[in-house]
């Protein structure tokens, strides 16, 4: 299996001598489910926006998809990633201007220069396979929030990427529009999506996830597979997390 | 990156030095005379580059000292060239040394350049560029005018008359004395207005919220007609119709009306004072009661409710519970409608009220001085700008800092 | 029907006496309108003299444009109008809606045109444009110049570069501490000080530069205020698809800010036109000016409160006429309310 990601001794600090990322490494093969959970403020959002060139290195290297970041934060390196990687943010982020179509839309016709009939075939094509097609021309603001994130994932996914990033993307919705969105994540899943996921989804992690990673304090405190993840945790840290999300 | 850099250098060097040339031409175009005709390159150029490659002598033709830009513009392009190479090139070795110093030094100059955005720089370079053309021009007109900057025009006789004067003032005196005098004659009629102003607008303000259904539609009627209506023409129909067309009215002892001005408790003020101060109060009434009803309208409906429950009547939920509530909201809005009335007051030129405008209008008439009349009135109007706003911020604190207490 | 409106009519009323104290300003204000009633009437019905208005109509539109070219200017207008019409009631998408922006650039060369005269129209002088035809020209024209002016201060201010940021900045605060007349005037005074000699620009255009460097200032504010509504997670969102930063200024950040900063852009178009009346200080016969002159000819000596009355009306229905058509337009750019109606169907 060829690798999707790897970092290297990731470090990013906002404020001098609190770290966001205190040395994190970690690989992620092509075609795998990475769940990352951990307690807020545990730098697990951070290390997914170090994938797409959000947030710039203090040190450390990534390699992701053949190319090369670095604290030598190169623009043209990061846009050559991110046409190859999509991004789902946890509040949807979609243009509020533009129609359901249009924000799907927008960057195959001006980043991938597709023709515009082209781009909404696919699109339409990516909001039936969201099961809401027939939203395709309303706007952002007249859809749930499930739905809108459904169109965010759909609007991701028109670019083609090879990886898919997830920053706590059910966090922000309501508990019933919960399930409509992990189980569009878990068909891409099914279809052999390379995909990187933060939440505190612990049945979304147990179901699709490949394997979990558990981070606390900017470093990764444990790597394995759901099953020995969440019955029997090899760090005290790891087994307090879980015990608090459970109860 | 290397790429980068050296396109980067060139730009900057081509952009400058073509500004470069620009100037040359302006300059030379300016020792030429118009029309088009290229006699003049043979003509003899009357002065010399102080920087200049080709020997220039002020008795060489035109065409001799085109070319001497000439080549001083291709000397700056091609230094900017060199420099640009020079510089791409050291970068890449020290990025690529073994002297860990130097290595870490090289990439974070690299890293510095690549968080630059490349276009802002080149429209600064072109800003930069458009300012010398302009000042250029400017400082050649000037010469060409025999004008020069200078401020001696200062101490000289203004004389002129001055109808109205709160210190005492007579053509005899200097251009700085009739200034400062207009000066306050500003600051009157502008912090009469302030006050005035206020009143009218919180008051009318307050009517449009008001139960009462004749007062608030009366209010609205007053924003409605007013804010459409050119200030100017506000202006001119206080004092020609309204003031002008005052009949002589004995009103008591104490006040008296008369198309000669209105004497007030001993106050005279001449008709040109009360048409500004009216057309300032009412037009700026009109945008402070939209301000006020913004403010008010900003309170939680609940704490309507809250102050009826509790029994207080409206007149004192208005003012304790309302407008106290309302004032974080307002203050900053009604500093800009202040300094927008103080701006404002300078339109009382055109009803012949001797404010800072008019008088600097009148000097510059006079001496022609514009560019320094206009530093003059741009010093003065910040120093007023300065008085209003730093005097609303101390208010603002007072009330942001009892509001904190509470 | 008629019990209703008695019904009605004595709910009215028990509103005006509410409270003791609302009863005598209700009468004090009732007693007031109907002053202002009568003596208005009176003076409509008794001393009005509207022959300065109705005589001198050509003169309020055109100013004293040669008789036989005023077609030009009417011309111009007639399509300043036909533009506003279909801005507001034409497609709402398609190349046609497109073209729109290009269409109000094109208006301001094309009135130039057909005013100023040439290729193969009349040359006539910029001292024979007046009326409303000078006033739309100055506004329309200053305000075209304006919008980019205050796009870009109001971008240079947001600036990661310092040097573009303090400039705008400190260009923008000078700005809105001058007052108006004093822009104008070193307008028509300084403009020639710095171009290169030998280049001159007619008063009229002199004025419109003024006026957009100006207002331009203002704009940026208004436009700041609708940067500064843009959340940044829609720049994150739009460099995650792969958008250059101009492509998200372009699509994404600038549609969402001048929608934002509609209503108080508005203002400013209402203030711009209120403000061209200021060029009649300084010698246009815009509509404020050739009254002035109208009030200098001894025919219609003292017949300042017609004139007046009239210009109001006019100004006065521009404005509320800008102010309706914006809050229209606002209505129409609004994806939602715009909508919304065809999918309920």
């Amino acid at each position: 299996m060829t690798v999707a990601i790897r970092a290297t001794d990731l470090v990013k600090s906002y404020t001098p001598g609190l770290r966001a990322l205190d040395g994190v490494s970690l690989e992620v093969s092509s075609g795998e489910v990475l769940v990352v959970m951990g307690p807020s403020g545990s730098g697990k959002s951070t290390l997914i926006r170090t994938f797409n060139g959000l947030e710039v290195l203090d040190e450390g290297e990534l390699d992701v998809l053949g190319c090369r970041l670095d604290a030598d934060h190169d623009e043209q390196q990061v846009r050559a990633i991110r046409k190859r990687v999509g991004m789902v943010f946890q509040q949807f982020n979609l243009f509020p201007h533009l129609s359901i179509v249009e924000n799907i839309t927008l960057a195959p016709i001006k980043v991938q220069k597709r023709s515009k009939q082209e781009a909404e075939q696919r699109a339409i094509a990516l909001l039936d396979q969201m099961g809401i097609r027939e939203q395709a021309r309303k706007y952002p603001a007249q859809l749930s929030g499930g739905q809108q994130q459904r169109v965010a994932i759909a609007r991701a996914l028109a670019l083609d990427p090879e990886v898919m990033l997830f920053d706590e993307p059910t966090s922000a919705l309501d508990p019933e529009r919960v399930k409509e969105v992990l189980d569009a994540m878990r068909q891409l899943a099914q279809g052999g999506m390379t995909m990187v996921v933060v939440t505190h989804e612990l049945g979304f992690a147990r179901e699709v996830a490949d394997r979990v990673m558990f981070m606390d304090e900017g470093q990764v405190v444990e790597t394995s597979d759901p099953q020995t993840f969440f019955t029997n945790a090899r760090e005290e840290r790891s087994r307090k997390f879980l015990n608090q999300m459970q109860h | 990156m290397r790429q980068r850099l050296w396109i980067t250098g060139s730009a900057v060097a081509i952009v400058f030095g073509l500004a470069a040339l620009m100037i040359h031409w302006s300059v030379d175009l300016i020792h030429t005379g118009l029309g088009l005709s290229f006699n003049w390159l043979g003509q003899t150029v009357g002065f010399s580059w102080l920087d200049h490659l080709l020997p220039n002598r002020p008795s060489d033709p035109h065409a001799w000292s085109l070319a001497a830009g000439w080549i001083n513009s291709l000397k700056v392009i091609l230094f900017g060239l060199f420099i640009a190479t020079l510089h791409t090139i050291s970068a890449d070795t020290a990025r690529s040394s073994s002297n860990p110093f130097l290595r870490r030094l090289a990439a974070g100059y690299v890293a510095l350049i690549r968080q630059v955005p490349w276009i802002q720089l080149c429209v600064v370079a072109v800003l930069f560029g458009f300012a010398a053309l302009l000042i250029n021009n400017l400082s050649v007109n000037l010469i060409r005018t025999g004008l020069g900057l200078s401020f001696n025009w200062l101490g000289q006789t203004a004389g002129f008359a001055l109808a109205e004067h709160a210190l005492p003032y007579s053509p005899s005196d200097s251009y700085a004395w009739a200034l400062t005098v207009a000066w306050f004659n500003s600051l009157k009629v502008i912090l009469s207005g302030l006050v005035l102003a206020t009143f009218l607008g919180v008051s009318a303000g307050a009517a449009r919220g008001s139960s009462n259904p004749l007062l608030r539609r009366l209010a609205a009627g007053y924003v409605a007609l007013i804010r459409q209506v050119p200030l100017l023409l506000q202006l001119l129909f206080w004092y020609f119709v309204a003031f002008l067309g005052l009949p002589d009215l004995p009103i008591g002892g104490l006040i008296k009306l008369s198309n000669q001005g209105i004497h007030l408790l001993g106050l005279d003020l001449s008709v040109e004072f009360c048409a500004v101060l009216m057309g300032l109060t009412v037009f700026t009434g009109a945008s402070i009661a939209e301000v006020v009803r913004g403010g008010i309208n900003s309170v939680p409906r609940g704490q309507w409710e809250a102050y009826r429950s509790l029994g207080l009547s409206e007149g004192l939920g208005l003012r304790r519970i309302v407008l106290p509530q309302a004032l974080p909201a307002i203050l900053p809005a009604l500093t800009s409608q202040y300094l927008n009335l103080a701006k404002n007051s300078t339109l009382a030129i055109a009803v012949g009220f001797a404010d800072l405008y008019a008088v600097s209008d009148t000097t510059i008439t006079q001496t022609g001085r514009a560019i320094e009349g206009f530093i003059l009135l741009l010093v003065s109007f910040l120093l007023l700008n300065l008085l209003i706003s730093g005097g609303m911020g101390l208010l603002n604190r007072v009330v942001l800092g009892r509001g904190a207490r509470a | 029907m008629q019990r209703v409106d008695r019904g009605r009519l004595r709910t009215a009323l028990r509103r005006l006496r509410a409270r003791p104290l609302d009863g005598l300003v209700s009468g004090g204000l009732i007693l007031l309108i109907g002053w202002v009633i009568f003596s208005s009437l009176h003076w409509l019905l008794t001393a009005a003299d509207w022959s300065v208005v109705s005589v001198n109509m050509p003169l309020y539109a055109v100013g004293s444009y040669p008789i036989d070219q005023r077609w030009r200017p009417l011309l111009w207008m007639v399509l300043l109008l036909l533009l506003t019409g279909w801005t507001l009631f034409g497609p709402r998408r398609g190349w046609l809606r497109r073209t729109l922006p290009a269409l109000w650039m094109a208006m301001v060369p094309l009135g130039v045109v057909l005013l100023a005269g040439g290729l193969g129209l009349m040359p006539v002088g910029s001292r024979n444009w007046g009326g409303l035809t000078l006033t739309l020209l100055l506004t329309v024209g200053s305000g075209v110049l304006a919008l980019p002016l205050g796009v870009l201060l109001a971008l240079g201010r947001q600036s990661p570069l310092p040097v573009l940021r303090y400039s705008s900045g400190a260009y923008i605060e000078t700005m809105r501490a001058v007052p108006l007349i004093a822009v104008l005037f070193f307008g028509q005074l300084l403009i020639p000080l710095f171009l290169p000699m030998g280049f001159e620009i007619n008063r009229v255009l002199r004025a419109v530069i003024a006026f957009a460097l100006f207002a331009g200032a203002y704009i940026a504010e208004d436009v700041r205020g609708g940067l500064q509504a843009i959340p940044p997670t829609q720049l994150e969102a739009a460099a995650v698809l792969g958008l250059s930063p101009l492509q998200s200024l372009q699509l994404i950040v600038l549609p969402q800010a001048l929608r934002i900063a509609l209503p108080a852009l508005t203002n400013q178009a209402v203030g711009l036109l209120q403000n061209t009346s200021l060029m009649a200080i300084l010698g246009l016969v815009e509509l404020l000016g050739i009254s002035r002159s109208l009030l200098a000819n001894p025919e219609f000596i003292g017949r300042y409160l017609e004139v007046y009355v009239w210009l109001a009306a006019v100004y006065w229905l521009i404005c509320t006429a800008m102010a309706l058509l914006a809050r229209h337009l606002e209505i129409q750019l609004d994806p939602i309310r715009s909508t919304s109606s065809f999918n309920n169907t």
